[in-house]
C-alpha cells in the first residue's frame, strides 16, 4: 500500500492543509492528555508525534511508510490534544484534511476500508435505509440468530464476542419512529408552558435517529416544559461526523447542504442537537458554507442550562457521575458544569466526581470497530474510572459513548444514560 | 551543525537477540515511525535513531543496554522528549531507550516523606498522587503536566517555585542506575544525608551520559500553609526588574518571581492558557508567596510598597484557588502559546545576576534588533534565570543561522554580565559549543575524565554536554589514557 513516488508529490501539493502543522512548536504539553499514547507509549501515537510525521511527509523529510501511517489512522479525533494545546493546534481539521487526501491518494485499503465507505456514502445518509437495516438487526437478535451466530462465532473469533457487546438494544419498528413534521399537526410538538418563548429545531441524526428516539422523546418533553416549541423537519439528514472522521469530505459537504435546506424554512430560532458528535460537526460548517445552518447550534444540556428549566418535582435516588463526551468538551468546548448544574436540580441525586471524566472512551464514531485493540484498553481505563466513583449511573450526551461505555458495563450493575433521559425522569406526567 | 558531519552511519545492527525478548509493539525500527524521535523539545538539531525500545522494566533497560554494548551503539534514555537543549535528540544515530512505559510510583512513605519511582512517572502525577496525603514533590518545570521524573534527574529540572525549595538535586535523595556496560548501582537512599561520597548529587545533571536512572528515591514536602498569589503590571519591563531587585533586598524570600514581557503576554493570552493579562502592558510580575498568615500579611505590605514605588500600573490579588491556578496558567504555558508567533522556537536558557536583569535585557533587545529576530521573555526573575524566546520559521536555513547567532551572542551576554550559560534546561546539544565560555580546558578535561571513568566507551548519549571536537578528537581520550588501570 505504499505510495507510489508520482503520487506522493500530487499528495504534497494538495495537502492543503499542511501550513497547520507548523503550528505546533513541539513542546510536548499535550502528550499525556493522548489517549493512544497512553495505550502505546509510542511518540507517533501522540498528537505530538501525529504532526510531526504530516509535516515530515510534506516537506519530503520523512518517508511516507505503511507503519508510520498506521499511527495517524490510529488517531480517534477525540480532539482532545485542543483543549490542552497552548499553540491552538487544530487537530481535528488536520486528521480530516490528512485522512481525505489519503483517500485520494491511495485508492485501495482493503476490506474494512470499502465496507466503510459503502456504509458512509451509501446506508447513512438515508433515513429509509437505516429503518431497513435496523430492523433486520431487529429481528437477528429476536429470532436468537445472534445468540447463534455469536456462540457458533465466538469458538473461532475471540473478537466477534467483544463487538456483539456493542450491539445496542433495538427498540421494535413500531416504537421506533419519531413522527416528523410531515405527520404532527402543525408540524410541530407544542410549547407545555403556554405561549413558547421560542421555536427551537431538533436534529435527529442518522442511525440515532432509529436507535436513540426515546432519548428524542425525552429531548423534546424537555424543551416543550422549558417553553419552547419544537419542529423536527422530515427531510434532515445525516451530519457527515462519521465522513469527516474517515476523509470522506466532499460526502459530508453534500449531507451538510441537505441539512442547510431542511432547515432553511423552518423558522426556528436555534437548532438541537442530543448527540455531542453530531453538535460539532454542526458547529463547524465547511468552508464553503460560512453560515452554516443560517442559525445557532446549541447542544441541548448546552441550550437548557442557558435558558433554564422549570423546578423538577420528582425525586431521583441514584448516584450518578458525569463522563464528558469529547466532542462536547473538547469539540465544542461545553464544560461539564453546564450538565451539572442542570443535574444538581433534581431532588435527590447524589453527583459523585468521575476522574479523567474528559478523558476519551474510546468510542470515536466507529472507531471501536476499526481499532478494537486500541478501543479496548482505552475502555478497560474508563471503565475503571467509573467503577472507582462509586456511581450506579453514568450519564453521557453522546450515542457512540453511550454504547461504548455500556459494552464496558454489562456485567455491573451500572446503567448508562444520556443526561436528558435522566432530567426527564424527574418531572411527573 | 558540526555534530553532523563528524558522524558516520552505523552498520546495520542484528536485532535478533533484541526481538527475542522485547514484544514487537515496544520495538520501533520503521524508517517512517523513528523520525518522529529526531529530536525533542528543541527542533534546532535531528538525527533519527536506528531504533527505539519501550522499556517496561530495569531488567528490559539492562538487557538493551548490553544488546548496545555489544552491537558496538550508543544509547540515548528518553522520557517525555520534552527537554528543550537537545538532550534526547539521538546525534549519533543509535538507539532510544524510552522509558515513558517505566511509570509506577512505586512507594509513598508518607511518615518519613520520601517517595519511590520509576523514571517515566509524569513530575505533576507524582504530586497528585501524594497529595491526599498532605505531601507534594517541590520541582515544578513548566513542563511538568507532561515532562518525567527521569528527565528531571539527567537535567537537573528547576521551574518558578525553585526559588525557595531549590533544584531537582535538592530532591533527590536515592537513584539506581543502569551504568553503560549494564550493571545495576544503587545510589543513596531515603536517608537525607548518606556517609562517603554524593553520588547521588553527582550524577544529577549528567543528562544522560552516565547511564540510565531506573528508579528515583524522592523527598516530598507539606504544602506551605497558606499560599498567597499577585500580578504586579508595568508599562517598562525594566521597572519590572526592578520590583524583583528590591524585593531580593528586602530579604523576602518569595516561593516565585516570574516576569513575563508583552510578546509573551500577547502570544499567551491568545492561547488556550489565557490568564487576564492585560495585552497592552509592556511587562507582569508573578509574585507568589508561601508561608503563615501573619507573615504573609506583613511581607503583602511591603510586596505592595514595592510595587508603588516601582510605579506599578496595576497590582492583583489572587483571591482564591482558581484566580491564583488562572495567573499561574499563562505562565505555565507561554512556551507552548510561542506557536502562536512563528512556526519554530528557540527557548534559550541562561543566568545572569539579579542585580543586572535590567540593563541584559536591554542588551538582548538591541541583539534582537541587530539579528532581525522576533523575541519574547518569560522568566524566572528571582534567581536571574532568563528564558528568552526567538521565534522564527525553521524552513528559513538564512532566519535559522541568524537566530542561533543571536543566541550565541545572548549567552555570550550572560557570562559577560557575570552569570552562566544554563539555569535548568542543561547543556545537552544545544550549547556544547558554548561550555568554553564558562569553563577553562582544564575544567572541561576534568568533566571528561570524569564521563569517561564511568562511561569509557562514551556509549551512553554521547556528543552531549561537551565540545565534540574534545570528547572525540583529543583531550578527553588522551586523559583517559594518562589514567592509571
Amino acid at each position: 500500500m505504499a505510495i507510489p513516488k508520482s503520487e506522493e508529490k500530487a499528495f504534497k501539493e494538495r495537502f492543503e492543509e499542511y501550513t497547520q502543522t507548523l503550528d505546533c512548536v513541539h513542546c510536548g504539553l499535550c502528550i499525556p492528555d493522548c489517549p493512544t499514547q497512553g495505550i502505546t507509549g509510542r511518540e507517533s501515537d501522540s498528537p505530538r508525534g501525529r504532526i510531526y510525521l504530516m509535516r515530515g511527509y510534506a516537506e519530503e523529510s520523512i518517508p511516507f511508510t505503511p507503519e508510520s501511517l498506521k499511527h495517524l489512522d490510529q488517531c480517534i479525533v477525540c480532539r482532545n490534544c485542543e483543549t490542552v494545546c497552548p499553540s491552538g493546534i487544530q487537530m481535528g481539521e488536520m486528521m480530516e484534511t490528512f485522512r481525505h487526501e489519503m483517500n485520494r491518494t491511495l485508492p485501495h485499503k482493503g476490506w474494512k476500508h470499502h465496507f466503510m465507505k459503502l456504509m458512509l456514502n451509501h446506508v447513512v445518509p438515508s433515513r429509509a435505509k437505516i429503518a431497513f437495516l435496523l430492523d433486520l438487526l431487529y429481528y437477528y437478535d429476536r429470532f436468537k440468530l445472534r445468540k447463534i451466530l455469536v456462540g457458533v462465532g465466538s469458538k473461532f473469533s475471540k473478537k466477534l464476542k467483544k463487538m456483539d457487546r456493542l450491539f445496542p438494544p433495538i427498540p421494535k419498528p413500531s416504537e421506533r419512529r419519531l413522527a416528523t413534521s410531515a405527520s404532527i399537526p402543525q408540524g410541530l410538538y407544542p410549547s407545555t408552558q403556554g405561549k413558547a418563548r421560542m421555536k427551537v429545531g431538533l436534529f435527529l441524526g442518522c442511525i440515532t435517529s432509529e436507535l436513540f428516539v426515546e432519548t428524542h422523546r425525552s429531548t423534546i418533553r424537555m424543551l416543550n416544559r422549558s417553553g419552547c416549541d419544537v419542529y423536527v423537519p422530515d427531510s434532515q439528514t445525516c451530519c457527515g461526523a462519521l465522513h469527516r472522521h474517515g476523509g470522506f469530505i466532499d460526502e459530508a459537504h453534500r449531507l451538510y447542504e441537505g441539512n442547510v435546506s431542511a432547515f432553511e424554512e423552518s423558522g426556528v430560532d436555534v437548532i438541537i442537537v442530543n448527540a455531542a458528535g453530531c453538535g460539532a460537526a454542526l458547529k463547524e460548517p465547511p468552508s464553503s458554507l460560512p453560515d452554516g445552518l443560517g442559525r445557532p447550534v446549541r447542544d441541548i444540556c448546552e441550550f437548557l442550562e442557558e435558558i433554564g428549566i422549570p423546578e423538577p418535582d420528582q425525586k431521583i435516588s441514584r448516584k450518578v457521575a458525569y463522563d464528558q463526551p469529547c466532542h462536547l468538551v473538547h469539540g465544542q468546548k461545553v464544560p461539564a458544569s453546564a450538565v451539572l448544574s442542570l443535574l444538581e436540580q433534581v431532588p435527590g441525586l447524589e453527583i459523585v466526581p468521575l476522574r479523567n471524566s474528559e478523558r476519551c472512551c474510546g468510542s470515536g464514531g466507529i472507531y471501536n470497530l476499526l481499532h478494537p485493540e486500541m478501543a479496548e484498553p482505552i475502555l478497560d481505563e474508563k471503565v475503571e474510572d467509573i467503577l472507582d466513583s462509586g456511581a450506579d449511573t453514568i450519564v453521557t450526551g453522546n450515542p457512540g459513548c453511550w454504547m461504548q461505555i455500556r459494552s464496558g458495563l454489562l456485567d455491573k450493575d451500572i446503567e448508562v444514560l444520556h443526561p436528558v433521559d435522566l432530567l426527564d425522569q424527574a418531572y411527573g406526567a | 551543525m558540526s555534530h553532523l558531519d563528524s558522524v558516520s552511519s552505523p552498520k546495520t545492527p542484528d536485532f535478533s537477540a533484541l526481538k527475542s525478548w522485547i514484544p514487537p509493539e515496544r520495538l520501533i525500527t520503521d524508517p517512517g515511525e523513528v523520525s518522529v524521535y529526531e529530536c525533542d523539545g528543541l527542533p534546532l538539531h535531528k538525527k533519527s535513531p536506528i531504533a527505539v525500545v519501550l522499556c517496561k522494566s530495569e531488567e528490559e533497560v539492562v538487557q538493551t543496554v548490553k544488546w548496545c554494548d555489544r552491537e558496538g551503539l550508543p544509547f540515548v534514555p528518553r522520557g517525555a522528549g520534552t527537554g528543550l537543549s537537545g538532550g534526547a535528540t539521538p546525534i549519533t544515530a543509535g538507539v532510544i531507550i524510552d522509558l515513558n512505559r517505566m511509570n509506577r510510583i512505586k512507594h509513598i512513605d508518607a511518615e518519613n516523606r520520601f517517595a519511590i519511582v520509576e523514571p517515566g512517572v509524569i513530575n505533576n502525577h507524582l504530586s497528585d498522587a501524594t497529595r491526599p496525603q498532605g505531601l507534594e514533590y517541590a520541582p515544578d518545570p513548566s513542563s511538568q503536566r507532561a515532562c518525567t521524573i527521569g528527565g528531571n534527574v539527567a537535567e537537573n529540572s528547576g521551574g518558578p517555585h525553585c526559588l525557595k525549595y531549590g533544584v531537582t538535586t535538592d530532591h533527590v535523595l536515592g537513584l539506581r542506575v543502569v551504568l553503560p556496560d549494564g550493571q545495576i548501582v544503587q545510589m543513596g537512599g531515603p536517608e537525607i544525608d548518606q556517609p562517603g561520597y554524593d553520588l547521588t548529587g553527582l550524577f544529577v545533571g549528567t543528562e544522560g551520559t552516565f547511564g540510565i536512572v531506573t528508579e528515583v528515591t524522592v523527598n516530598l514536602i507539606p504544602p506551605p500553609p497558606s499560599v498567597r498569589t499577585y500580578l504586579a503590571i508595568f508599562d517598562s519591563l525594566g521597572l519590572a526588574c526592578r520590583m524583583v531587585s528590591q524585593i531580593t533586598r528586602s530579604g523576602i524570600l518569595p516561593a516565585a518571581l516570574e516576569i513575563m514581557d508583552q510578546n509573551t503576554i500577547r502570544a499567551v493570552e491568545a492561547s488556550v492558557f489565557r490568564a487576564g493579562y492585560p495585552e497592552d502592558a509592556a511587562a507582569v510580575l508573578l509574585i507568589e508567596t508561601h508561608g503563615i498568615d501573619d507573615s504573609l500579611a506583613d511581607e503583602e505590605a511591603r510586596i505592595i510598597e514595592f510595587a508603588q514605588e516601582c510605579h506599578a500600573i496595576e497590582f492583583r490579588t489572587a483571591n482564591d484557588e482558581k484566580e491564583r491556578m488562572d495567573l499561574w496558567k499563562g505562565r505555565k504555558g507561554a512556551f507552548g502559546a510561542m506557536g502562536r508567533v512563528n512556526t519554530d522556537l528557540y527557548v534559550l536558557d541562561g543566568v545572569v545576576p539579579r542585580t543586572q536583569l535590567e540593563s541584559v535585557l536591554n542588551r538582548v533587545g538591541e541583539i534582537a534588533e541587530k539579528h532581525q529576530v522576533t523575541v519574547s521573555n518569560v522568566f524566572h526573575a528571582g534567581d536571574g534565570n532568563l528564558h528568552p524566546n526567538i521565534s522564527y520559521d525553521g524552513r528559513d536555513p538564512e532566519e535559522s543561522h541568524r537566530v542561533l547567532e543571536a543566541g550565541k551572542e545572548i549567552l555570550q551576554l550572560c557570562v559577560d554580565s557575570g552569570g552562566t550559560i544554563s539555569g535548568e534546561h542543561g547543556i545537552g546539544l544545544e550549547k556544547s559549543e558554548f561550555l568554553p565560555m564558562v569553563f577553562s580546558d582544564e575544567h572541561i578535561d576534568t568533566m571528561i575524565e570524569l564521563r569517561l571513568a564511568v562511561d569509557p566507551q562514551e556509549r551512553s548519549n554521547p556528543q552531549k554536554i561537551f565540545p565534540d571536537n574534545r570528547v572525540s578528537k583529543d583531550g578527553g581520550r588522551q586523559k583517559l589514557n594518562k589514567v592509571p588501570q
